[in-house]
């Protein structure tokens, strides 16, 4: 465990979806890529098709302790999500779920992918909501992988590099507010002074 | 309230508007309040984040 006001923030990953063929890994792999190449930021790649969460219940009664522990130490989540028939996929939905104080003031940003050409625009709306009801605080900036069947090779290699410079906007904010919102956390009380 | 990992005193971050899960709970909702309060605490030395309920019969 790092401690100290000075510890590196923690930024994992969420890769959301657990279908058999997914072209989201390819996205979930490049961010947490790049994330990696920030200084004083620590990440991790969490996918929810591994998490031993079971669906014979829901919410926090289902919680795991390892992935609950994750996003306890977390300054900031990223999720890709690939938008199905407009919406998320269940399964990121019944995983989320698990959790509830571990979110609460911190910083997200949203991946979305589509094979089409909306680059899960949908899917990222829709979630917003759900991130505001779990205390999490969005960005402005999003990335959207349009037609992400042309945009990585067969190993996963990003072919289209125009996406990088969006990419780094895109974790450039999301750093800004996980630092200011663990400044917050950390020495901010709610409903009086400090 | 002190960090179970660390020994460090929280901070009272949020109070999070939440869901009954008992059925005591669900009694000692108010309408004007339609949930239950939590009170979400953060560790400024380790990060990590601990919760509890607020005492339904406390000040809203």
């Amino acid at each position: 465990m790092i401690t100290g006001p000075d510890r590196p923030l923690f930024i994992p990953v969420i890769l959301g979806t657990p279908r058999r063929g997914r072209m989201s890994e390819h996205a979930a792999d490049l961010m947490h890529t790049e994330i990696a190449k920030r200084p004083g930021v620590t990440t991790e790649l969490i996918d929810v098709a591994k998490l031993p969460i079971p669906i014979d219940d829901a919410g926090e009664s289902a919680k795991d302790v390892t992935f609950s522990e994750k996003v306890s130490f977390a300054d900031a989540l990223v999720i890709v999500a690939p938008e199905y028939n407009h919406g998320y996929p269940g399964l990121l939905k019944h995983v989320l779920d698990t959790n509830l104080k571990e979110y609460i003031h911190k910083a997200v940003g949203i991946v979305g992918v589509s094979a089409g050409v909306f680059g899960g625009a949908r899917v990222i709306q829709n979630l917003i909501p759900v991130m505001r009801e779990l205390g999490l605080v969005t960005i402005f900036w999003d990335v959207n992988f349009t037609t992400v069947q042309t945009r990585f090779d067969e190993s996963g290699t990003l072919v289209d590099e125009s996406f990088l410079p969006r990419i780094a906007k895109f974790l450039d904010e999301l750093v800004w507010m996980a630092e200011t919102l663990r400044y917050g956390r950390s020495n901010v009380q709610i409903g009086g002074a400090s | 309230m002190t960090c179970p990992r660390c020994g460090f005193q929280m901070n009272h971050q949020a109070d999070k508007l939440t869901y009954p899960v008992t059925r005591e709970e669900a009694a000692s909702m108010t309408a004007a309040i339609d949930g239950v309060i939590e009170e979400v605490f953060a560790c400024p030395n380790c990060g990590w984040i601990e919760s509890r309920r607020a005492d339904p019969a406390g000040p809203t």
